[in-house]
């Protein structure tokens, strides 16, 4: 155990019983230690695609090392021996209820969400990212960074009687809290390298959150017991953000390799106006993040549910996504579904590039070391089944993965047996993750 | 009870990311502390219902209550027949489920379901074309005992107030509320995470207001910067409003400050322990030599990022079983927040102090008063862009920028514009709300009257025009709702009529069954024009159901293109825009459509008095409050569906003026 981090996370101490419940966050902080010839650390990204895929455009011929690439796979052969690509896992817990919405919120958490406009909103469960976070975020400046390209929608789908809330979040802090993703470039780069707790103001900052800390345990007490809940919410964002400042002051928290300035990226200028653009500077971001250890835990989502992003940029296709995801079989919407997946896949490949250019001091890349998750919640777009999800998985986080291999699970394995395989990869120390029934053998 | 630390919280996540069964989410619950008693009776809920309805049972058998011999051959047998075929335990289509309901009481312990069954039978929507059709006597029958039977429930008893979740600012009540209290220009905004939605789909919806840490760090960069603004603009003394002179001390002129300020802020009067706390902020700047005005902005920052004036607090008055009044100063901040989205001025403040405000007379002047002041036009902008979802225009959808070059940026702000101004201006002056569907007159600048082909305005500020003709005039034929609903490239019957459907008359259809094509496409429609299409589909059983009502709404707007210009002819043939609705009704393009949408208008008048309703209340709206809509839609028609009468009913209405414990 670090002595020297354990005393700078001051307010932890202060809080009496607080500080003894932290004490298991402190064993996984031994890789922590400056002095110690560290091994980098694992470093985890969940991608979500709205919309579903082409089934039979998605789906490799043959099984383990031995396998042929789909055509919509196919932007990945040059990273071939670096991800594997994972078939017949399947949430159970999505199937009911609406076409989009418990596929997206449900995603990283493999649990049914509140079928609610708003009273007794609730995904009933924790995502992965999120309990990651929890467990193991304190390590860095941001436990977890959430991204997007698309706000959350307005209104409600009166339809299906699902708040959009549901369909703009696949980071899930608790049951009744999502957390919001940052879709402006601009000001992701600025929360990492331009902090807005300004380093000469930490402790006026601190002095402040103390105010309005006390403010709200007065109030807890005025208000209704059903209130309390939303300050309690309050107070947890409060004591996060006072853990940040914490962290800032204690440079040794930020042993791996933390910097303040961003190595090679100048600061974006807000939101691009084209898609491409958009969903480019997210990446590079998120690989900047990584890089930087800013965090090891984001998500991304590329759209929201029934995302309605245009992607007539593309040759040959015409209209906006889950317009087309909606094909009905017909071929030439099919091709145009297909194209829409593809794209997404080069992205990703150019994610893998980004990160296997990055060398890490152990000798290896920094894709090496991570875990990047990539798919969607459903199946196909027309039918929206969770049943064999499209998902790959990138990086071999750390070593403990082997990758370059079609890994079939026998139909109807629990997507959060992956989940469990990932956590553990990570650092986490769990048994089961919501239906799981074991771990996923990556190995 | 504790606050919950960080080792609580893996606890937590552990035992939620393992909560799969009903027992182990019992078990979560007692981890979770702060999960309030209320939301965990929420979860029991349904065994509770049970044991009324058991009860009720009882004394149905026991007493005169018992079911009438109407219900058996009137609404019993007319399931039976007419139902149960789609809508029973076994295949519930739509989420319905009527097999379930035995006995009258039965029915009318869940007037929601009930409301929705005489709803689609009313209008003939039910049972579908193509299935066994009752006859016109059956239906009659049939709607004759259920509408009393759900309508005028419960509604002799005192009237229905709910409990309401504390609720935090949305970020656009948040940047009006720094406008007034600091007098700053800057829009921070964007500096935040949207807000989604929930209860009827406004921002408002406390249940779906969260605090993620991203919005804790943005508070407070933001304060600092916003107190910056103000403290360094030309007029620092609207915030600054003592400074210190030859008999005020520096530390009493902050003082006196710092408490203005902080009234203001958290919306109530402050108490001297409060303004200590501040004031060790302002100590800790000024014995570090800080200046006078340099040392307000600790203070003034902490007030910004407090709870008291990020949340809106209303205290609880312990152990009243009965709804009782909101405080004054808490019905103030009501209405502000209502008419303003904002903070409440010093004349509500002085009334509030004054305990007048509960007073219905000056209720009313107060609503009138906040109408016709400039600030009413932030309640007509949040409102309008929620209800129309016109915010989703330009952002999450777009027309196509190479098939549409003409819909720019700004184009889509002025089609914005254009609703939020019908709105304001339907509301302020205290038109009948009938004028928002349908006015021969708009509000227009160059640029969008150029869009339309309307001569004669020129420059870029708008103003109210007179229309010659009914293809303009009320939101349904307004650029923006038109370009919302349409595909990036080409227009959308089905989304447009599922938009009037959802929007304008709160009517909403369920969604499509998986594996059911939508109806645009399908393989062996080539070479069929939409409308041939659309009608193929509707030889569908499953499909008439829901497009009989969808189709024609959305074909009497296919005189409008995908970004809301007006045309004649597609592909160079004529457009068809006649449509005939399931009861029969027939009619032909937009005019006929607002036409048809007048007749109609219970609908409507329900719906945007449910959403306003909600929009105000900040949550959705339950069984309970239908009593409270129906009173309203009536006073409306006594009113000739004046705007303000609307809103001094929902005002005035117990569920506005009070709270409940939960």
């Amino acid at each position: 155990m670090n002595r020297k981090t354990w005393t700078l996370n001051r307010r932890t101490l202060l809080q009496g019983a607080g500080a003894a419940l932290a004490l298991p966050w402190l064993e996984t902080m031994s890789w922590a230690d400056p002095a110690a010839d560290a091994k980098p650390p694992v470093r985890m990204a969940c991608l979500f695609m709205a919309n579903g895929v082409r089934a039979d455009a998605w789906h490799p011929q043959g099984e383990g090392a031995d396998y042929q690439l789909s055509r919509t796979l196919e932007p990945l052969a040059r990273h071939r021996q670096d991800f594997n690509v994972l078939s017949h896992l399947q949430h159970k817990a999505c199937r009911g209820g609406d076409g989009h919405y418990v596929k997206t919120s449900g995603w990283l958490t493999g649990t049914t969400i509140t079928k609610t406009t708003g009273a007794g909103l609730s995904c009933n469960g924790i995502s992965i990212d999120q309990l990651a976070a929890a467990r193991l975020g304190h390590n860095t400046m941001l436990p977890s960074l959430e991204l997007g390209t698309e706000r959350v929608g307005t209104g409600i789908d009166f339809n299906v009687g699902y708040t959009r809330v549901y369909g703009g979040h696949v980071s899930w802090r608790a049951p009744t809290v999502p957390v919001a993703k940052e879709i402006d470039p601009a000001l992701v780069f600025d929360r990492m390298f331009r902090p807005e707790i300004g380093r000469s103001t930490l402790d006026d900052d601190e002095s402040v959150l103390d105010l309005v800390r006390h403010d709200a345990w007065r109030l807890r007490r005025q208000i209704s017991q059903h209130d309390r809940r939303k300050l309690d919410e309050y107070l947890e964002s409060v004591r996060a953000l006072e853990q940040r400042i914490e962290r800032a002051q204690a440079q040794e928290l930020e042993a791996w390799n933390p910097q303040d300035q961003a190595p090679g990226m100048t600061r974006p200028a807000g939101i691009p106006k084209s898609h491409a653009d958009h969903v480019r500077l997210m990446l590079d971001l998120m690989v900047l993040a990584f890089q930087t250890d800013q965090t090891r835990i984001t998500t991304f989502m590329f759209g929201n549910s029934v995302s309605t992003v245009n992607f007539s940029f593309l040759d040959g296709v015409r209209g906006a996504h889950h317009e087309i995801s909606h094909h009905q079989n017909d071929a030439e919407k099919l091709a145009q579904y297909e194209k829409i997946n593809r794209w997404h896949v080069e992205q990703v490949a150019y994610l893998l590039d980004r990160l296997k250019a990055i060398r890490e001091p152990d000798g290896q890349t920094l894709l090496d070391h991570s875990m990047i998750l990539f798919g969607s919640g459903m199946r196909d777009g027309n039918s929206h089944d969770p049943n064999n999800l499209p998902l790959i998985l990138a990086g071999r986080g750390g070593g403990a993965i082997q990758t370059g291999r079609h890994v079939v699970s026998p139909a109807g394995t629990p997507m959060t047996n992956l989940f469990v395989t990932m956590l553990r990869t990570f650092g986490v120390e769990i048994d089961t993750f919501a239906d799981s029934t074991g771990p996923l053998e990556l190995g | 009870m504790a606050l919950r630390h960080a080792a609580d919280d893996a606890q937590l996540t552990q035992c939620w990311s393992q909560a799969g069964t009903a027992s182990i989410i019992h078990e979560c619950m007692d981890v979770d502390e702060s999960r309030s008693s209320w939301e965990k009776s929420r979860l029991v809920m349904p065994l509770r219902w049970f044991l009324t309805l058991l009860l009720a049972w009882h004394v149905v058998s026991a007493t005169a209550w018992a079911d009438g011999p109407e219900f058996d051959r009137d609404v019993r047998t007319f399931v039976r027949n007419h139902c149960l075929d789609c809508h029973s335990a076994g295949d519930a289509q739509a989420d319905v489920n009527l097999e379930r309901f035995e006995t009258e009481a039965q029915l009318r312990a869940d007037t929601k379901t009930w409301e929705r069954v005489y709803d689609q039978v009313r209008r003939h929507h039910m049972p579908p074309p193509g299935s066994d059709a009752p006859t016109p006597e059956a239906r009659e029958r049939f709607l004759t005992w259920l509408g009393p039977a759900i309508r005028n429930q419960n509604c002799d008893g005192p009237p229905a107030v709910l409990p309401v979740l504390v609720r935090r600012l949305t970020r656009s009540e948040y940047q009006n509320s720094l406008v007034d209290l600091l007098g700053i220009t800057t829009d921070y905004r964007e500096r935040f995470p949207a807000d989604g939605a929930g209860g009827e789909g406004f921002d408002t919806n406390a249940e779906t207001l969260f605090i993620p840490p991203v919005l804790m760090e943005r508070y407070l960069a933001v304060a600092r910067e916003a107190v910056g603004e103000a403290l360094e603009s030309e007029q620092p003394d609207r915030v600054v409003t003592v400074r210190p002179s030859r008999e005020t001390p520096a530390r009493t002129a902050a003082r006196e400050t710092i408490g203005r300020f902080a009234q203001r802020a958290y919306r109530r009067p402050v108490e001297v322990e409060e303004i200590d706390r501040l004031m060790l902020l302002y100590d800790r700047s000024a014995t570090r030599g800080d200046g006078f005005v340099d040392s307000l902005r600790l203070p003034l920052v902490a007030v910004l990022c407090s709870p008291n004036f990020l949340f809106r607090i209303e205290n609880e008055v312990k152990d009243k079983k009965d709804a009782y009044d909101v405080s004054p100063h808490e019905l103030a901040v009501r209405l502000s927040y209502f008419l303003w989205a904002g903070p409440p001025d010093e004349e509500l403040f002085r009334l509030a102090e004054s305990k007048q405000l509960h007073d219905p007379k000056v209720l009313d002047a107060q609503v009138r008063r906040m109408l016709a002041d400039p600030r009413a036009r932030r309640f007509a902008t949040s409102f309008t862009e929620q209800w129309l979802k016109l915010r989703d225009l330009g952002e999450t959808v777009k027309p196509d920028t190479k098939a549409f070059p003409e819909f720019t940026p700004e184009l889509a702000a002025d089609a914005r514009q254009e609703a939020i101004l019908l709105v304001e201006h339907v509301f302020r002056e205290n038109r009948p709300l009938s004028e928002l569907l349908d006015a021969d007159y708009t509000f227009l600048n160059d640029r969008l009257a150029n869009h339309y082909g309307i001569a004669g305005v020129d420059g870029a500020s708008f103003r109210r025009v007179d229309l010659k003709d009914r293809r303009r005039g009320g939101v349904i034929t307004m650029a923006g709702p038109l370009a919302l609903t349409s595909y990036p490239l080409r227009t959308s019957p089905v989304l447009r009529g599922v938009w009037v459907l959802d929007q304008i008359l709160g009517t909403p259809s369920p969604p499509p069954p998986p594996d059911v094509p939508q109806l645009e496409e399908g393989p062996d429609l080539a070479g069929l024009s939409l409308r041939e299409r659309l009608s193929k589909h509707r030889e569908n059983t499953t499909c008439a159901a829901c497009h009989q009502r969808i189709d024609p709404l959305g074909f009497a707007l296919e005189g409008y293109d995908a970004i809301g210009r007006y045309r004649e002819k597609v592909g160079g043939k004529p457009i068809d825009v006649s449509g005939e609705l399931p009861d029969g009704t027939q009619f032909d393009g937009a005019s006929g459509l607002k036409d048809v949408l007048r007749q109609q208008s219970d609908d409507f008048l329900r719906s945007f008095s449910t959403r306003l309703l909600a929009y105000a209340l900040g949550r959705g709206i339950e069984n309970e409050d239908f009593c409270l809509v129906d009173s309203i839609v009536k006073r409306l028609r006594e009113s000739d569906l004046k705007a303000q009468t609307l809103v001094v009913e929902i005002v005035t209405s117990p569920a506005f003026l009070k709270r409940r414990n939960p």
